[in-house]
């Protein structure tokens, strides 16, 4: 190979500039719009791989998370959240009135169900609560004798995608990592669903809009699909491998810089071991259970939302994802009537059902967190079929299911923090009126299920709630 | 005795201002490891970012218009763009290294296969106006690739993709490249020309979509 020769001019500096190099730099061109973020170990986990080669396996490989699959579905305009589950006072009784909840007065016929969670009941025939109705219209009795449920009582902002209620990026420092592919979302944004992150930034989700996102990430397409046969991919898998290792040893001199190199390096050993493996895995219809559950098959549009969000579903339970983050929009629904309402609620209760089904079908545990932004004002009425007619975030919530194949989790009560007479969410209690908390809150909970409670400050940090929060707000046993 | 008293009481005074001073003056000049993102709890609402790194990962528009202009191409083809819808989620939305993993480097090859489809679609038949394959015979079959012509056009991807020579390693593993992808093609296959197009789109690929192509 030839040496010291006269370098030609590179492309960019063409253009009359200096290639800019320092992140200063490029702060000063505009082109980096935020610091960056480091959390490399987890980022390792996730991109471990159990298939990796003998050689690369001591450096980068790692087991299935022995995390339960998480999976936030965020239900983005505003939900009626408090008025599908029922909040109760700090006495743990109704409210005097629930006639801005668009429930009608404090005779509220109650349904319980997850072993003791309240949810507005029958009336005239008809559950009130449509998210209750959709959730056992999908998932069957005995899945619904194995789920739990808390609801969250905690004020957010309406309208908005900056409630820091998302947790996926504790959940992943806390140690659960896919197999396959890294966190998903269903929107373009640093979490993958139109909220922000609480305390932690997640890593960058894979953004699933088709089935086809999730099949492309695993493999190569369009030119090298064509003209490269499966030999030939994985020695180019391997030669891009093996460069991103030697160019990124630049970043072993930096601070923490060794973490990210063997960060690369992983990517680039991930990325050939997938190439090795096909997609075959990560396809939801291969499960006919599965494909029942979200009515898809080989024919179904790869693109509707039955197929993304049960792909999606699909790979976080089998732990070939991690941090898994569904959105259903249309949330923002006070059009003066119920209808729009009671169909939108419905049709997440259906999704919730299907989520609690699948974990079922695949005998995996599931916890499954709800989130929305804001809530839901009705008039002031006795009837319990009031209109949606404004926004009214101080009555928001949030849900957590928890569903294991053995039991149903045991809880100490269905219900964090708790809502006042002038039927809001109490914001003198430690969360109630942060969803930055609120989110701090489920995840103590996510690992108190996962029997990993010890883990909490670690993961926190400084931000971290106190023990006595967190003996308030931690209702799984 | 209170003279000296009075003496370390004051040094003592000192002290305490010279460190309010320090600590007051001195916060602003250490870059914040936290951010408030917007929510009503400043503290608890806050997350943590720290970076003190000179790189940055290039987002899936930068990604692909690096490509574009490394290699020359001013527009990209209708292929190009179609890769790149179905590829752009899979990049970050940050610039953040951290948020580098497996799927990215993956689509970011595959994208990068089709912005040399075209370079080699152009340059096949560009005669003596070739930038990149100088020395290459795209009509005949792989097995004619000689050592010499793959170099230079290492060379030349190198300069301009990279800005700088190819390292002993990088060498190795690109001439490694050459002998396993040879050894994967039949004794026919040797011979056809839409192979030695792939093994020359394939190459591009590899440099467009490494780890010094992808961070700035």
């Amino acid at each position: 190979m030839k040496r010291n020769k006269p370098q030609e001019i590179p492309s960019w500096a063409k253009t009359g500039h200096s290639k800019p190099v320092t992140r200063r730099e490029l702060l000063a061109h505009g082109i980096i719009p935020f610091a960056g973020t480091l959390f490399a170990p987890q980022m390792m986990q996730l991109l471990l791989s159990s298939t990796a080669s003998a050689q690369s396996a001591a450096k980068c490989a790692t087991s299935i998370s022995s995390f339960a699959p998480f999976i936030h579905l965020n239900l983005s305009g505003g939900a009626a959240m408090s008025s599908n589950f029922v909040p109760m006072n700090a006495s743990g009784a109704p409210l005097a009135s629930y006639n801005k909840m668009g429930l009608g007065n404090n005779q509220l016929p109650i349904e319980r169900e997850f072993g003791g969670g309240t949810f507005a009941g029958t009336e005239n025939g008809a559950l009130l609560s449509k998210m209750l109705e959709g959730i056992r219209s999908a998932a069957d009795a005995d899945t619904i004798s194995r789920t739990s449920f808390i609801g969250v009582c905690v004020r957010s902002r309406d309208d908005s995608s900056e409630n820091a209620s998302n947790i996926s990026g504790l959940v992943v420092k806390a140690g659960l990592n896919g197999t396959h592919l890294p966190n998903l979302g269903t929107r373009s944004s640093s979490t993958g669903v139109s909220d922000m992150p609480s305390v932690l930034l997640p890593p960058t989700p894979l953004v699933v809009r088709s089935f086809r996102d999730i099949t492309n990430s695993l493999g190569y397409s369009a030119a090298i699909g064509t003209q490269l046969n499966e030999a030939q991919k994985i020695k180019l898998a391997n030669l891009v491998s093996g460069l991103s290792q030697q160019q990124s040893r630049k970043l072993a001199s930096l601070g923490a810089g060794d973490q990210l190199q063997k960060l690369v390096e992983c990517a680039g050993i991930k990325n050939k071991a997938l190439v090795e493996e096909g997609t075959g895995a990560v396809n939801p219809v291969l499960n006919a259970a599965v494909g029942t559950i979200w009515q898809i098959n080989n024919n179904s549009n790869q693109g509707s939302n039955d197929y993304v969000f049960g792909s999606m579903v699909y790979n976080a339970l089998q732990g070939f994802a991690g941090a898994t983050g569904l959105e259903m929009g249309g949330y923002d629904y006070h059009d003066n009537s119920r209808n729009t309402g009671n169909t939108r609620d419905r049709n997440a209760g259906v999704t919730i059902g299907r989520i609690l089904q699948t974990a079922k079908a695949l005998q995996k545990p599931v916890f499954l967190y709800v989130t929305s932004d804001g809530a839901v004002n009705s008039p002031e009425s006795d009837s319990r079929t009031a209109p949606w007619t404004s926004d009214r975030g101080s009555a928001g919530a949030s849900y957590i299911f928890m569903y294991t194949p053995t039991r149903r989790p045991a809880v100490s009560a269905n219900q964090i923090g708790h809502f006042t007479d002038a039927q809001v969410a109490d914001d003198k209690f430690p969360i109630g009126n942060d969803p930055s908390r609120a989110a701090q809150a489920v995840f103590a909970n996510y690992l108190q299920f996962n029997k990993r409670i010890g883990d909490f400050s670690r993961v926190v940090g400084r931000n971290a709630l106190d023990a006595s929060v967190l003996s308030q707000v931690i209702k799984v046993a | 005795m209170i003279t000296k008293n009075k003496r370390l009481m004051m040094q003592f005074s000192i002290l305490i201002i010279i460190g309010s001073l320090l600590s007051v003056l001195g916060f602003n000049c250490s870059p914040s490891k936290m951010y408030s993102l917007g929510s009503s709890s400043n503290e608890s609402s806050s997350v943590s970012k720290s970076e003190d790194l000179p790189y940055a990962l290039l987002n899936a528009d930068q990604a692909l218009s690096s490509m574009l202009n490394v290699t020359g191409q001013t527009v990209s083809s209708t292929a190009v763009r179609n890769e790149f819808n179905i590829r752009n989620s899979a990049f970050a939305v940050n610039s953040y290294l951290s948020s580098m993993n497996a799927p990215m480097l993956l689509s970011a090859t595959s994208l990068a296969g089709e912005v040399c489809n075209s370079l080699v679609t152009t340059e096949r038949t560009a005669g003596a106006a070739r930038n990149f394959f100088t020395g290459v015979n795209f009509n005949t079959g792989p097995s004619t690739i000689t050592v010499g012509s793959y170099e230079t056009v290492l060379d030349k991807f190198s300069q301009k993709v990279w800005a700088r020579d190819l390292s002993e390693n990088e060498t190795k593993l690109f001439v490694d490249y050459r002998t396993e992808y040879l050894a994967t093609l039949t004794p026919a296959e040797q011979g056809q020309t839409a192979k030695t197009s792939a093994f020359y789109m394939s190459v591009c690929s590899a440099f467009l979509s490494s780890f010094d192509a992808l961070i700035f």
